[in-house]
C-alpha cells in the first residue's frame, strides 16, 4: 500500500516539480555565463571604442600641428612640440591592445603601432637632420600626407570600425539571446502548468477509481449489517467524506454486533450451566424421593399406633425433617424441569395480597412490618400463570423478610407501566417492586445473583431468584436486582399485561438479544 | 376371614418403597401386594384381580407407560393411582382415568385417596381373559405375593 502510494502520488508528483526545476536551473546558468561573457566582451569592446577615439583625436592633434607647422612660421620647435605628443599616443595604443579581441583588432593595433613608430622615427630624423627649410617643409608635407594618414590613421580608423562592430555583432548576439530567453521562459510558462495539470487529473483520477473500487467493500459490508442493526445510507456515487462519515457508522455498528455477540455468547454459557445444573439437580431430587416417601410413610404409620414406637414428639421432628427435605427436593425439580405455564386472567392485587397474608406470620415473628403500595386504584388484570407468579412474589417476600433485621420493613410497589426498552410498539405492562431495609446485596455479586447455586441466606440452597428469573422470562418480563440510594435492596419485576403468543415471545426475547 | 377384602396392588421399582407403601396400605378392609416386575405385576393383575393399583411412574425404561396400557385394555375400569416425581407428566400418560398424586403426598391424603377410588368402583373386576369363577382369599394373595416380591 506504501510503495503504491509512491507510485501513484508521489513519483509523478516530484516528477512534474523537479523536471522544470532542472531546466529552469540550467536556463538561469546558461543566461547567466552568456550574459557575463556577453558583458566582457562589451565593456571590452567599449575600451576599444574609447582607445580609437583617443588615438583618433592624438593622430589629429598631430595632422594639426604639422600643418600649422606647414602655414605658420615653420619653426622646428614646433615639431619638438609633436614629438611630446608620442608618449600620449604610446598609451592609447597599449590599451587598444589590451581591447583588442579579435585578430583584426590586434592586427590594426600592430599596424598602427609600426606606423607609429616609423612616422616618430622620420620625424625624429627630420629634426636632426637639420634641412633648408624648403626641404624640411617637402619632407613634412611628405610625413604628413603620406606616413601620418596612410600608416597611423588609417589603421586607427580600422580599429575603430571594428570596434563598432564588434559592439554591434554582440548587441545583436544579446538581442538574439533575450528573444530564445524569451521564447523559453513562455514554453517553461506553459508547459509547466500544463503538466501538473494533466498529473493532477491523471492522479484524481486514479483516486477516484480508487474510492468507487473502496465503496463496493464498504456498501457490502453496510449491506450485510442492515441486515443486523439496521439502515446505513450510502450511494456509490459518494465522496470521501460520506466514506468518512459511513465507515465510522460502520465501525460504531460493528462495536455493537460485537456487544450482542459477547451478549448472546454470554447467555449461551448461562443456558449451558442452567441446563447442567438442571441435569443435576433432577439426579438428586431423584435418587432422594424415593427414600424420603418411605421415611415418611413410615413415621406417619408409626405415629398411629399404640403404644407409639418412638415419643411423639421425636416422630414429628422426624417428619419435619422429611418434609424440610422434600421441600428442597422440590425446588431442585422444579428448576431441573419448569412446568409449562397456564395463563388465564387474574387480578394481581388479589394475588399479592394472598402472598401478604402467607407471609404475614412470618414477618411479624421475625419483627418486620410488611405493606404494599398500590400506586394505582384500579384493578391489575393480567395474564399469566397464577401459580409461577405466585412462587415469584412469595420467593421475594419471603427473601426480603429474611434479609431485613428486627424492626425493618419491607414494602411493595406495583404500578402500570410500558415496556419501552424493546423494538417494536410498546407493550403495556405491570412495575412490581419489592423493596427492603436490609443490608442491600453484596456489590460482588451483580447479575451473578440469579444464577443457580448462588444466594445471600446462610440456609437455602440458592435456586430461589434462579427460578424467579426463569418464570419472569418464559412470560415474557424482566427482572432486576439492585440496591436502594437510602440502603437496602430493591428487586423489579415488570411482567407484560397481556401475553404474546409464546413463538412471538421468543422472537422478541432473541431479537432483543 | 374375610372374603370382602380389596386388593391394592403396589408396583414400585423402588423395593423398599413399595414393601413400605404395602405395609402402610394394608389396614381392616385392605391388603395390598407390592412387585417391583412388570411382567409379575401384569400375571398378578390377571390372578388376582386387584381392586387397585398404585403405579410408580419413576420406573426406568418407561415400563410403567406399557403397563398402565397393558392394563387399561385388559380391565379398562380397574382405578389406577400413578405416584409420580413429575405432575406435569399426566399431560402424555396414556390413561386419562387414572388418579396422579405426587411422592410428597401424606399417608392420611393417600389412604383417603385409595378409599375413595375403592368406593367407586366396587368389588373386583374379573378379566376378560380368565373369566374364573371363584375369587382369590387373602391369604393366597399374600403368599403368592411374598414368593415373587423375594
Amino acid at each position: 500500500m506504501k510503495s503504491n502510494v509512491f507510485l501513484r502520488i508521489v513519483a509523478p508528483v516530484l516528477g512534474i516539480s523537479i523536471l522544470p526545476l532542472i531546466i529552469g536551473v540550467i536556463g538561469a546558468w546558461k543566461v547567466h555565463i552568456d550574459q557575463k561573457s556577453a558583458s566582457t566582451a562589451l565593456s571590452l569592446d567599449v575600451e576599444g571604442v574609447r582607445s580609437g577615439w583617443n588615438l583618433a583625436i592624438g593622430i589629429r592633434d598631430i595632422r594639426t600641428d604639422l600643418n600649422q607647422f606647414l602655414n605658420g612660421e615653420k619653426d622646428s620647435k614646433q615639431l619638438q612640440e609633436v614629438l611630446k605628443r608620442k608618449t600620449f599616443l604610446d598609451d592609447w595604443i597599449r590599451k587598444a591592445d589590451d581591447a583588442a579581441v579579435t585578430q583584426r583588432e590586434r592586427n590594426s593595433v600592430e599596424e598602427l603601432r609600426q606606423g607609429s613608430d616609423r612616422f616618430f622615427d622620420e620625424l625624429k630624423g627630420l629634426i636632426n637632420a637639420k634641412l633648408p627649410h624648403d626641404q624640411l617643409t617637402a619632407k613634412v608635407r611628405t610625413l604628413l600626407s603620406d606616413t601620418l594618414a596612410t600608416k597611423v590613421l588609417a589603421p586607427a580608423q580600422q580599429y575603430l570600425t571594428a570596434n563598432e562592430e564588434d559592439i554591434q555583432g554582440s548587441n545583436a548576439a544579446n538581442e538574439q539571446m533575450a528573444t530564445w530567453v524569451k521564447y523559453g521562459l513562455l514554453l517553461l510558462g506553459i508547459c509547466g502548468p500544463l503538466s501538473g495539470l494533466v498529473a493532477g487529473f491523471g492522479i484524481a483520477r486514479g483516486y477516484s477509481r480508487a474510492i468507487v473500487r473502496l465503496s463496493l467493500p464498504i456498501q457490502d459490508a453496510a449491506g450485510k449489517l442492515n441486515e443486523i442493526v439496521g439502515p446505513i445510507t450510502f450511494s456509490s456515487q459518494s465522496g470521501l467524506d460520506e466514506i468518512e462519515i459511513v465507515l465510522h457508522k460502520i465501525a460504531e455498528q460493528i462495536g455493537a454486533v460485537l456487544e450482542r455477540l459477547e451478549e448472546s455468547r454470554r447467555e449461551a454459557l448461562r443456558a449451558e450451566q442452567l441446563a447442567a445444573v438442571g441435569q443435576m439437580a433432577a439426579g438428586i431430587a431423584h435418587e432422594l424421593r424415593n427414600p424420603l416417601m418411605a421415611m415418611k410413610i413410615l413415621v406417619q404409620a408409626a405415629s398411629e399406633e399404640s403404644p407409639p414406637v418412638l415419643a411423639g414428639r421425636d416422630l414429628s421432628v422426624l417428619e419435619e425433617e422429611i418434609t424440610r427435605l422434600e421441600r428442597s427436593t422440590e425446588t431442585f425439580l422444579d428448576f431441573a424441569r419448569p412446568p409449562e405455564i397456564e395463563r388465564r386472567t387474574f387480578d394481581l392485587r388479589t394475588l399479592i395480597n394472598q402472598t401478604l397474608d402467607l407471609v404475614s406470620v412470618r414477618a411479624q415473628r421475625q419483627g418486620v412490618q410488611l405493606r404494599c403500595e398500590l400506586l394505582s386504584e384500579r384493578a391489575l388484570p393480567i395474564q399469566a400463570d397464577m401459580g409461577q407468579i405466585r412462587q415469584v412474589l412469595l420467593n421475594l417476600v419471603l427473601n426480603a423478610v429474611d434479609a431485613v433485621p428486627h424492626g425493618g420493613s419491607v414494602w411493595l410497589e406495583i404500578e402500570p407501566t410500558e415496556d419501552d426498552s424493546r423494538i417494536g410498539s410498546p407493550r403495556p405492562g405491570l412495575t412490581l417492586r419489592v423493596c427492603d431495609t436490609g443490608p442491600g446485596l453484596p456489590t460482588a455479586l451483580g447479575t451473578r445473583i440469579f444464577e443457580p447455586f448462588v444466594g445471600t441466606k446462610p440456609s437455602g440452597i440458592g435456586l430461589g431468584l434462579s427460578i424467579c428469573k426463569r418464570i419472569v422470562e418464559s412470560h415474557g418480563g424482566r427482572i432486576k436486582a439492585e440496591n436502594r440510594s437510602t440502603g437496602g435492596a430493591v428487586f423489579t419485576v415488570w411482567l407484560p399485561l397481556i401475553a404474546a403468543p409464546l413463538e412471538t415471545e421468543r422472537a422478541l426475547v432473541a431479537s432483543a438479544r | 376371614m374375610q372374603l370382602n377384602v380389596a386388593t391394592i396392588l403396589v408396583v414400585e421399582d423402588d423395593a423398599t418403597l413399595g414393601e413400605v407403601l404395602a405395609k402402610a396400605l394394608t389396614r381392616p378392609g385392605w391388603c395390598a401386594l407390592s412387585v417391583s416386575s412388570t411382567s409379575v405385576a401384569l400375571r398378578l393383575v390377571e390372578s388376582e384381580w386387584p381392586q387397585l393399583i398404585l403405579l410408580d411412574m419413576c420406573r426406568r425404561d418407561g415400563a410403567a407407560i406399557e403397563l398402565a396400557e397393558a392394563i387399561h385394555k385388559s380391565s379398562p375400569n380397574l382405578p389406577l393411582i400413578v405416584l409420580t416425581a413429575f405432575p406435569q407428566q399426566k399431560s402424555s400418560f396414556p390413561v386419562s382415568t387414572s388418579r396422579f398424586v405426587t411422592k410428597s403426598i401424606n399417608l392420611s391424603d393417600l389412604r383417603q385417596m385409595v378409599e375413595a377410588e375403592l368406593s367407586k368402583s366396587g368389588p373386583g373386576e374379573i378379566p376378560h381373559r380368565f373369566a374364573l369363577p371363584y375369587k382369590s382369599v387373602p391369604a393366597l394373595s399374600r403368599r403368592l405375593a411374598s414368593s415373587v416380591s423375594r
